[in-house]
């Protein structure tokens, strides 16, 4: 059992950067480039670490315990989220609204971080994460309500370990709205392209990155290695509502996770390589119809009580 | 459970809200074609088992004039006019995607209350109808240009179509037919007005008709 | 018989559409309002059958509006002939084809006993009176299309939505929308849908109707269309309306759920007598003035309905009075407007020396509208007070004559200064005098005083004295309602 519960740690704590890795191989595709290796994500972070800080004289202690403190909540909030068929290390009745908080909490220190430097742009970046943020939150949790309706739980390991199995057949078409705006959820929380590009380095287009252009060193390399890990929460937890199917053999059912997981991060690379990143103020209307879409479902799955 | 007329209606209530969400007349006529076309599908779905001739005749029928004859027309008179985007509408689009939202959950709400006195095939059925009238309400009020108010009343049409769907075996042919061809010959005039107005005033901003008043 | 009198129209209007010569157009017209009456007087005398599978049947409600119609459709196209002469120049093809669209429309509401049928009749005549309002084709009258369209499409698609739900009331029991079975299972109809459908129709048909929230499109059109139109719009067009709430109002009866329409019927009425004063009150346009009338006089039905037992009598009987006296103010106001070329009262003065037949129907007119003695309306009018007080509904009895006074006043002000006022004469916007017009005044043709004197002496005969044939039939209808006197 200890075994199963060190193994769910070392996917979560070694895989999600290899998904970075495979969007950027994606998009160098498209543009028909080579692009960087698939382990480029690993040797930024391994090179950022031996990188000494340089702290900016305005700054106190809050800017440099914010990328701790928020890889280390998102972190901690992988560990209540089963992967493939890996039970989480810690679960109870009720973790789904702790999961949600500890991603609050990391973006919230994040922000206070950014306010912390002083800077214009930086305050600027950190208004547009805190109103998008909010927005997405509340997204969140309707879908994670539903899917807690649907599968008579309030524990994130039983709605996903086969407490959805049977909601495809019932109300399909309900899961394809949560799925719909979980994915624009999704590219919100992480940044992706038609909302945010992470690879611009123009600030005042910027959403997330330029909330985090005054770390350095180690501080980057744990912003960077959040970002992954969060990325490769939402995209698993997306996985496991979209394909709730098992054969019930452990091999098979973790090796096709693994390969839902890539087929996911080349999706992804797909959608940023052909979309162009929408005009600011047209985020809010994608946010709109992200929360639109999952109160309608809500409503549906409320008004027939449930199944 | 029907799962594929769920399905339908779910996608029809969302083309609603694509077509409340976009500026651009031409995608809200591409829109509402579509959305039209997957409603002249749901009497197939809905009487499956018991198909009628009648009931295959007001389908197509419905299909044809909404689906491919009246997106045709509206296509017509937007070149005729000139006019390819709403630029300033009266209500935000941001606005008016969140009433829309409250549409939904309000006549899924409101329907759950009203008690059908038969038991029909979906239970999504009167909600989607009652959103999308709601919706339809939403453009005719909130938008300027006149092409987008006339979308506006035939997505509130298509809404009352999608209530009839359930009467059909109720209704006489003669007057479901009536009916379907009265609306569209509205549609129609209120087209043609629309093509009055812009050779009168240059434009079709209804904005500008405000010269009548007390 | 039935299917003739919907059919004829439609057929003399395509010929109308076919005709080369304008004279001949006019002839058709005249010759179909003709054989129209004729068919719609036989019918008092004669019961038609129900035809078409019991589609079409005329009862008594229906037998009002249809005379009411008939007669009213019968002066106007009479008028017409004069109101024509002098602009040869402009086609009346389409206008006189459309008018007669419109009348066999008109017939098919009367006519029809299912409830969607009436409603395909209430679409078509609004898509058939667009060409009748935009005939002049200005900025304003293309405005006032457009809102008339648009309004009163939302307001039937609301009211089919109604009559969809009147078919959910009665979905395992009744199973149709024929009128006649509706009121034999109307005990067995589910309530909540019946009363959401009463609340939709009554919306819905309201919107046509012109009463008050919903009155908007009102005063624009009945100012833009062309002066005999308005007078089919008003005295025509919103009693057809008013008849398919009638029918709701039939089948709300006979489930037993009167006091439910009527309280938002009242509701309804009191609104629309208020914003009529508010609106009438320094009124600059003539024909707006007689707009918001014809929104007070909605309001005065409504009312009467509501309160039930005499008042419906009353208002069955006002309805043919309001009918009549519309009909006397807008064919006045196209003399007027043909005179002085101007819709602002301001600019229309001395009309009594002017142009003394003119003159001297505007002030009947405006005391046949404001219910003055002799004229039927003060009848029907006293007898709506009557059944306010008698059924001790003193709330409305305070509101309607406090109105009615207010209003009275309101018209007064107005039309007394156009017919009788010598000071300032006849000045244009930009102060230019248009005495020229004045001073040599054209002659008053005929075919445009005529009619008016007709209506105003039917509407002084109503006033003293209501023959049996009519009371016989008024008593009929009101007991539809569950009315009478």
């Amino acid at each position: 059992m200890h075994i199963l519960l060190l193994l769910h740690l070392t996917i979560l704590f070694v895989f999600p950067p290899l998904l970075l890795g495979i969007i950027g191989k994606t998009k160098a595709f498209f543009a028909g480039r080579i692009g960087p290796p698939l382990l480029q994500p690993y040797f930024d972070i391994f090179k950022l670490m031996h990188k000494e800080s340089v702290y900016s004289v305005t700054t106190n202690w809050i800017f440099m315990a914010a990328p701790m403190v928020s890889t280390a909540a998102i972190l901690a909030a992988g560990t209540l989220m089963p992967l493939a068929d890996f039970k989480p290390p810690i679960q109870f009745w009720g973790d789904m609204v702790l999961f949600v908080y500890l991603f609050a909490l990391a973006r919230f220190v994040i922000v206070l971080a950014a306010l912390d430097t002083g800077s214009s742009l930086e305050g600027m970046g950190a208004s547009r994460e805190a109103t998008f943020g909010c927005l997405s939150e509340i997204t969140m949790f309707l879908n994670l309500t539903i899917l807690a309706l649907l599968s008579r739980s309030l524990s994130l390991s039983e709605i996903f370990l086969g407490g959805l199995s049977s909601s495809w057949l019932q109300v399909g078409p309900v899961l394809i709205l949560v799925v719909v705006s979980f994915f624009l959820i999704l590219l919100v929380e992480n940044s992706r392209v038609p909302i945010d590009d992470p690879e611009t380095h123009l600030e005042l287009t910027m959403i997330h990155e330029v909330i985090v252009l005054d770390h350095s060193g180690i501080d980057l390399a744990y912003v960077l290695y959040g970002k992954a890990v969060k990325l490769f929460l939402f995209a698993s937890m997306l996985v496991s509502v979209i394909i709730t199917f098992r054969v019930h053999d452990f091999l098979i059912d973790t090796a096709f996770f693994f390969f839902e997981l890539i087929v996911f991060a080349v999706l992804i690379g797909i959608v940023e390589s052909t979309m162009a990143r929408l005009r600011l103020n047209k985020v809010p209307y994608l946010l709109f119809s992200a929360f639109i879409f999952s109160i309608f479902g809500f409503t549906v799955i409320l008004v027939r009580g449930g199944h | 459970m029907n799962v594929w007329l769920d399905a339908i209606l779910i996608l029809v209530v969302i083309l609603g809200l694509f077509i409340v969400a976009s500026t651009r007349l031409g995608t809200m006529i591409k829109i509402f074609s579509w959305q039209s076309l997957l409603l002249g599908c749901v009497p197939f779905l809905m009487y499956a088992q018991n198909m009628e001739f009648y009931i295959i005749i007001v389908s197509l029928v419905a299909i044809v004039l909404r689906g491919l004859i009246m997106p045709y027309f509206l296509f017509w008179a937007i070149r005729h006019v000139s006019i390819r985007t709403e630029i300033r509408p009266f209500i935000g689009l941001g606005a008016t995607l969140l009433l829309s939202g409250l549409s939904i959950v309000s006549s899924f709400l409101l329907a759950s209350k009203l008690v059908f006195p038969i038991s029909i095939s979906s239970d999504m059925l009167i909600p989607s109808s009652f959103s999308l009238i709601i919706m339809g309400f939403l453009l005719l009020v909130g938008r300027t240009k006149a092409i987008s108010q006339v979308v506006g009343y035939l997505v509130l049409e298509n809404g009352i179509f999608l209530f009839a769907i359930l009467l059909l075996r109720k209704m006489p042919l003669l007057v479901e037919m009536g009916i379907l061809l009265d609306l569209f010959i509205a549609a129609v005039v209120m087209g043609i007005v629309v093509n009055h107005i812009s050779a009168e005033f240059n434009n079709t901003d209804t904005t500008a008709l405000a010269t009548l008043k007390d | 018989m039935l299917i003739f009198l919907l059919f004829f129209p439609l057929v003399t209007g395509g010929l109308v559409f076919v005709l080369r010569e304008q004279e001949s157009r006019n002839r058709m017209l005249l010759f179909t309002a003709l054989l129209h009456s004729a068919c719609v007087f036989s019918f008092w005398k004669f019961t038609p059958a129900v035809s078409l599978n019991g589609f079409l049947g005329l009862d008594a409600l229906g037998l009002l509006v249809l005379s009411v119609i008939s007669i009213l459709f019968l002066m106007v196209s009479f008028y017409l002939m004069g109101y024509f002469k002098g602009e040869s120049d402009i086609s009346h093809r389409i206008f006189i084809t459309f008018l007669l669209f419109f009348l066999s429309f008109m017939t098919l509401v009367t006519l029809s006993r299912h409830f969607g049928l009436l409603l395909i009749g209430i679409e078509a005549t609004t898509l058939c009176s667009v060409p009748l309002i935009n005939f002049v084709k200005t900025r304003q009258s293309i405005e006032a299309t457009w809102k008339f369209l648009t309004i009163c499409l939302v307001g039937i698609a609301l009211a089919l939505l109604g009559t969809y739900f009147l078919a959910v009331s009665g979905i395992d029991n009744v199973q149709s929308l024929f009128i006649d079975k509706l009121l034999d299972h109307a005990k067995e109809l589910s309530l909540p849908w019946l009363k959401m459908s009463v609340i939709f129709l009554l919306i819905g048909c309201g919107t046509k109707m012109g009463l008050a929230p919903m009155h908007t499109w009102l005063p624009d059109a009945h100012s833009q269309a062309p002066s005999p139109v308005s007078a089919l719009l008003s005295g025509c067009l919103l009693n057809c309306a008013f008849l398919s709430i009638l029918r709701v109002g039939q089948v709300c009866h006979a489930a037993g759920q009167t006091q439910f329409f009527s309280s938002m019927f009242i509701l309804l009425g009191i609104i629309s007598l208020g914003v009529a004063y508010v609106f009438i009150l320094g009124q600059e346009d003539y024909k707006r003035l007689f707009a918001y009338s014809s929104v007070e006089h909605m309001g005065i039905l409504a009312i009467g309905i509501g309160l039930g037992g005499i008042g419906i009598y009353g208002a069955l009987l006002h309805m043919i009075n309001n009918a009549f006296t519309k009909g006397i103010a807008f064919l006045v106001t196209g003399n007027l407007y043909k005179q002085y070329h101007s819709k602002k009262a301001s600019e229309v003065r001395g009309v009594l020396r002017s142009y003394p037949i003119t003159g001297i129907f505007l002030l009947a007119a405006f005391l046949a509208v404001s219910a003055v003695p002799p004229f039927g309306t003060f009848i029907s009018e006293l007898m709506i007070l009557y059944a306010a007080v008698a059924g001790h509904h003193y709330w409305v009895v305070f509101f309607y004559s406090l109105f009615l006074a207010l209003i009275f006043m309101g018209i007064a002000d107005i039309v007394l200064k156009m017919t009788n006022s010598y000071e300032s004469p006849a000045r244009g916007p930009q102060g230019c005098p248009m005495n020229a017009t004045v001073s040599q005044p054209p002659k008053e043709s005929l075919s445009m005083v005529l009619p008016i004197l007709f209506l105003i002496v039917l509407v002084l005969i109503l006033g003293v004295y209501i023959p049996p044939f009519l009371d016989d039939i008024l008593q009929k209808a009101a007991g539809l309602l569950g009315g009478g006197r």
